[in-house]
């Protein structure tokens, strides 16, 4: 009886009719999102490895007159720039927007800011959401470009202030 | 497709991560239907497959071929991503999560969905039978639960079994006649 019940069960199991699932209205969609992931995961990567490399760059030659071959060619392109009257402006420009664009970009991938009309018991309001999330290395990229910045303004404030003395 | 052609197909996706389109194409139906097959629920699996396939395309680079085909290697991470539902409380596609954080794309893949989820629920909730051994399976320990889903869920053999779950073959056919033991008496 139970040999019989087994087989039964088994004969069950092996002409089991499942449902069938039809993926066209959604497969396209999920193709299409994952194949723009490598390119923007790609994208986020030199986003910040750009940027953290050139900063690392200024630390080591700065606090340890390190200079790597990829740092000495752009600081002797940098200092060749301020010695041509017509394009000096380039080399502060190169200096500011580097650590600028890193701070746009971090913060940007950190906020989002949210506004929505909101209706509570007929009083009408509006409401502005700005949301952090806490990524440790997009804000240690903001907090280094910050520095950056403003040792640069720093620089530029004594320098200014010595001349005219 | 035989190994000759996967084995092109693995070589092209190495070279150009748009060859990856194919694989997607030949194998997403099969794997969204056995993840929506294990689990009834249509936004779950959508996750689970999403995850299983970017999971593939980020890790295509490193896959070699070492006996193991193109099509078991996407179901042992289907597998694993289920299994990982199962164990935690609350699933979190790690990957997909990132790409999630960019509202366009968390739109383009939860939008307009209530249609076709509809569908696809009633066509789930059509079988009876499937559904009265799905929900009793679901009771099992979840080492039985993958080698039955993938034998009479799937009609998948004990050799393709094995090498889904990189388990020899004779542990797959002990699981399997233990499973089959434990889920008949619960039914």
């Amino acid at each position: 009886m139970n040999m019989e019940n087994e087989q039964n069960f088994l004969d069950q199991m092996e002409n089991l009719k499942v449902p069938d699932v039809d993926t066209t209205p959604h497969q396209q969609k999920i193709k299409i999102t994952i194949m723009n992931a490598e390119r923007s995961a790609a994208l986020g990567v030199w986003l910040i490895a750009v940027p953290c490399f050139f900063l690392f760059c200024v630390i080591m030659y700065y606090a340890f007159h390190i200079k790597s071959s990829w740092f000495g060619a752009m600081y002797k392109l940098v200092t060749g720039l301020s010695k041509n009257p017509y394009i000096d402006f380039l080399a502060p420009v190169v200096l500011l927007i580097l650590p600028m664009i890193t701070i746009i970009i971090n913060t940007l991938a950190i906020t989002h800011v949210h506004y929505e009309k909101r209706t509570i018991s007929q009083l009408k309001y509006s409401e502005l959401n700005i949301t952090v999330k806490i990524k440790w290395l997009n804000i240690l990229l903001i907090l280094i470009s910050l520095t950056i910045l403003l040792i640069l303004l720093s620089f530029a404030m004594t320098e200014n202030i010595s001349i005219q003395n | 497709m035989n190994p000759q052609q996967e084995r092109y197909l693995i070589e092209q996706c190495h070279k150009d991560p748009q060859a990856f389109g194919q694989v997607f194409d030949l194998w997403y139906k099969p794997i969204f239907g056995y993840i929506m097959r294990r689990t009834g629920n249509y936004d779950l699996s959508k996750d689970i497959a999403a995850e299983t396939f970017l999971k593939a395309f980020l890790k295509i680079n490193g896959f070699q071929w070492r006996g193991i085909g193109l099509s078991s290697w996407l179901y042992r991470i289907a597998t694993n991503e289920l299994n990982q539902y199962h164990r935690a409380s609350k699933y979190k596609p790690q990957s997909l999560q990132q790409l999630l954080e960019d509202p366009q794309m968390e739109k383009l893949l939860h939008r307009d969905v209530d249609d076709e989820r509809e569908v696809i629920e009633m066509e789930i909730k059509a079988h009876d039978e499937y559904n009265l051994i799905r929900v009793n399976l679901l009771k099992l320990d979840i080492k039985y639960q993958e080698v039955i889903a993938l034998r009479y869920f799937e009609q998948k053999s004990n050799s393709q079994i094995s090498e889904i779950l990189d388990k020899n073959q004779g542990t797959v056919k002990s699981l399997l006649s233990r499973g089959l033991e434990k889920l008949r008496n619960l039914m």
